[in-house]
């Protein structure tokens, strides 16, 4: 992005834009980083403490919880970022040629859409003993009471790892999706088929190869979600020992205020981790296309090769899952009694909600109001940069301001949120509106710039010189031409900025310091023990929220382009 | 040893039936290259693409189209040996140019004998050191002319070629022109041939058919 503001001739107005972007986002990350390593080396003034060394870290490893903790949380976030990808490239592979995709890719927008808590008292809901699965088993094989399985809270971290990767599938689908335009992969295919390979084997070996190091930034940010995440982890995670992310907010909530060293130690040792992740997958990814590649050129077979078993299957599995999530909140949120092994509640009633209405609306508003003003603001930003862009000759940002831009969802949340709560603590800023909605920021700016980005990269760029020619400015070309143009990915875009909005968790918490709160972070509260009832109302509403903002946008959409067939999708 | 085409046509599937390429006979024998011309839009690469079996969905397509005795219309892509080269070369770019020439050859080669055939493509291609060499390190006529290997070595027994002469510039598209079709010739290859070009045409030596727009 440096290089980026050199490039345009003395001063332009739009620099401001990736300005702000650079100051405002991306060096907080980096000075939370840093607030966050020193107090992990024994630095941190405000308790006395400035004695350099290892000795936090060593307090912190002689701890019995963090090596199952360590193993816990690599088995989760590795296992689900790796399943995720297996079956994302599967399901792309077995499908990118056929209309399914297409009709598919709206349920995949809007499974991107609903939150992460949502999904997981959902999934939570549905796996538990006495939740609809195991409901409609006892009822085909006459059991007569709930099965004793460990489904939610499972030591080995399973219906943690299933969370994970049903909520990523969806993300990484959509991001290959877009990746596949900038490889040619048609092309390769048609040629690799024409040289008499299967359809599996075209896919696997002339377009995959090309695909993966296009999906880096994507993967990390997947890796460092499932590695950190506290939200789903509290939901569907084991407590004891639990992943390193909550074991790290144990520490933070400790009476001894000398734990927040050990929490930060703990943040570090959750860098590391991600890191050293991130380096295996990269090697294992070199080994597969560097190392070992004589499996990409064995020569066509004559056999079909082996396929993707039920690809169509298992891709409306994951919105029929999603969906079902959603649906059993609901039940849950008007279930008075349940009886055993009934599929639907024996007794009905409308009591939670009637008693809890006038509080989650208000948490809705709040929340409404939290992401309307971050989506716009971020909109205002993504905009702007990408017309400095444009304005400089480029199409789209250079690798180190891609990656800059992804910083936020590259490091482990917990890591640089520790570093910016003791400056805000220190700025008495924590607590405040405004931090809020500038943590909300630092993530709905990266999923909107990229998403409206690739909607810019498309725009036949022969549009803007004739309309230049016709005697346009290049402002007037924005608003007459560029706007109209892209109103439906601008539109859908917003919608999932405000989406990654509502499902913040870790930043509100933090920034909010428990006088901001959410639909979100009221939810999460009330993981453990709460009623479901109650759980299923506040679960339910966060839901629906995004969704029907989505809702809103694509059908404001729809209506943009009913008599402007040559500009949908 | 022929390529047949069979009252073959192709219809748009909307509107329903519309005609984009009417009937079509004819038969291609090795060393009688046929060339298609006729302006865009007049489905000369769906055409190709049709008898590549890759006919994309808004198309199709009625008649029979035989190669060496096979009816290739119900076949998959990958199971009719119809080698096509197209206007770019599309050499793949996450592999090397000695992998490039393998991505196509048979399994039966293995070991040594797959090594000695790459190896000996490359030297028929003037470019004995280039198996690990990256395909973007080579001038564009090197690349059609690894390209062109490419699809041979996959053992195709017929060879559809689409304008992959037009982006060549003039001295280069002559050289590759004759290379294409002394190799065609020298497997005894039948040939179809799209092109803009008259000269192409020419080259090529056999018989015209001239494609107008549909109506």
């Amino acid at each position: 992005m440096a290089a980026a503001l050199r490039a345009v001739t003395r001063w332009s107005p739009l620099a401001l834009f990736p300005g702000v972007l650079l100051t405002g986002l991306v060096l907080p990350i980096l000075v939370g980083v840093l607030g966050a390593l020193l107090p992990a080396l024994g630095y941190l003034p405000a308790l006395g403490q400035t004695t350099w060394g290892v000795h936090v870290m060593a307090e912190l490893l002689a701890h019995p919880s963090v090596f199952p903790a360590l193993g816990l949380t690599l088995l989760t976030g590795l296992g689900s970022t790796l399943l995720s990808l297996g079956l994302a490239l599967g399901l792309v592979g077995a499908s990118w040629r056929t209309p399914w995709l297409r009709k598919l890719s709206t349920g995949l927008t809007a499974l991107l859409a609903l939150p992460h808590a949502a999904l997981a008292f959902g999934l939570a809901f549905l796996l538990a003993p006495g939740g609809w699965i195991a409901r409609m088993l006892g009822t085909v094989l006459a059991w007569e009471t709930p099965p004793d399985w460990i489904t939610i809270g499972d030591p080995w971290g399973i219906s943690l790892l299933l969370g994970l990767t049903l909520k990523e599938t969806p993300y990484l689908i959509l991001m290959t999706l877009a990746v596949l335009p900038q490889v040619q992969a048609s092309s390769s295919f048609r040629v690799a088929t024409a040289l008499g390979h299967s359809p599996q084997s075209a896919w696997w070996r002339a377009v995959v190869p090309q695909l993966l190091p296009r999906l880096h930034l994507p993967l990390g940010a997947v890796l460092a979600y499932s590695i950190s995440n506290v939200d789903m982890a509290l939901i569907l995670g084991p407590g004891t020992p639990p992943p390193l992310a909550m074991l790290l907010l144990r520490f933070l909530d400790a009476p001894d205020l000398s734990q927040r060293l050990v929490a930060a130690a703990c943040g570090l040792l959750l860098l590391v981790l991600t890191l050293a992740a991130a380096v295996f997958l990269l090697a294992l990814e070199g080994l597969l296309l560097r190392g070992f590649r004589k499996w990409m050129t064995p020569g066509p077979s004559a056999s079909p090769g082996w396929s993707f078993p039920g690809a169509s299957l298992l891709g409306n599995g994951l919105v029929v899952a999603s969906g079902l999530s959603v649906l059993t909140l609901a039940v849950h949120s008007v279930a008075r009694r349940w009886s055993w092994p009934h599929v639907w509640p024996t007794q009905w009633s409308l009591r939670y909600w009637e008693r809890h209405l006038h509080g989650v609306l208000e948490l809705a508003g709040e929340t409404l109001l939290l992401g309307v003003a971050a989506t716009l603001l971020a909109l205002l930003l993504s905009l702007g940069t990408l017309e400095f862009l444009a304005a400089s000759g480029r199409s789209e940002l250079s690798h180190p301001g891609l990656v800059a831009l992804y910083l936020p969802l590259l490091i482990p949340q917990p890591v640089f949120l520790l570093g910016i709560q003791t400056l805000a603590v220190r700025w008495h800023l924590d607590g405040t509106w405004g931090l809020v909605l500038w943590s909300h920021l630092l993530f709905v700016v990266p999923y909107l710039f990229l998403s409206l980005s690739d909607a810019w990269r498309q725009l036949e760029p022969r549009y803007l010189v004739i309309a230049r020619c016709l005697g346009l400015n290049r402002w007037q070309v924005f608003w007459r031409v560029k706007l109209p143009m892209l109103v439906q990915p601008i539109l859908i875009a917003g919608a999932l900025g405000f989406s990654v909005s509502v499902a913040l968790y870790l930043p509100t918490l933090f920034a909010g310091a428990g006088r901001v709160s959410t639909l979100t972070t009221e939810a999460v509260s009330r993981a453990s023990g709460a009623d479901p009832r109650l759980i299923g109302v506040y679960a339910l509403v966060q839901a629906l929220l995004p969704l029907l903002i989505l809702t809103g946008a694509l059908g404001g959409s729809r209506g943009w382009l009913r008599h402007r067939r040559g500009l949908a999708a | 040893m022929s390529l047949e085409l069979h009252q073959l046509e192709l219809r748009w599937q909307e509107p329903p039936g519309r005609l984009l390429v009417p009937p079509l006979t004819c038969t291609i024998s090795p060393g009688q290259p046929v060339t298609l011309m006729g302006p865009s839009g007049s489905g000369k690469s769906t055409l190709l693409a049709a008898l590549c079996g890759t006919l994309p969905p808004a198309f199709s397509l009625q008649g029979r189209i035989r190669l060496n005795g096979r009816e290739l219309t119900a076949l998959a892509p990958e199971a009719r040996r119809v080698g096509i080269l197209f206007q770019d070369d599309l050499l793949f770019p996450h592999l090397s140019v000695g992998e490039n020439l393998a991505f196509g050859l048979p399994r039966t080669f293995r070991g040594s004998i797959r090594q000695q055939k790459i190896q000996e493509a490359l030297e028929q291609l003037e470019l004995p050191e280039a198996a690990s060499r990256d395909p973007a390190t080579l001038s564009g006529g090197q690349r059609a002319r690894v390209s062109l290997m490419r699809t041979l070595l996959a053992e195709p027994e017929a060879l559809l070629l689409d304008e992959p002469f037009s982006k060549l510039d003039q001295a280069l598209r002559q050289r590759f022109r004759s290379f294409v079709f002394a190799h065609a010739a020298s497997r005894k290859l039948p040939v179809l041939l799209v092109t803009h070009d008259p000269e192409d045409a020419q080259a090529a030596g056999g018989p015209v058919i001239h494609l107008s727009l549909p109506e």
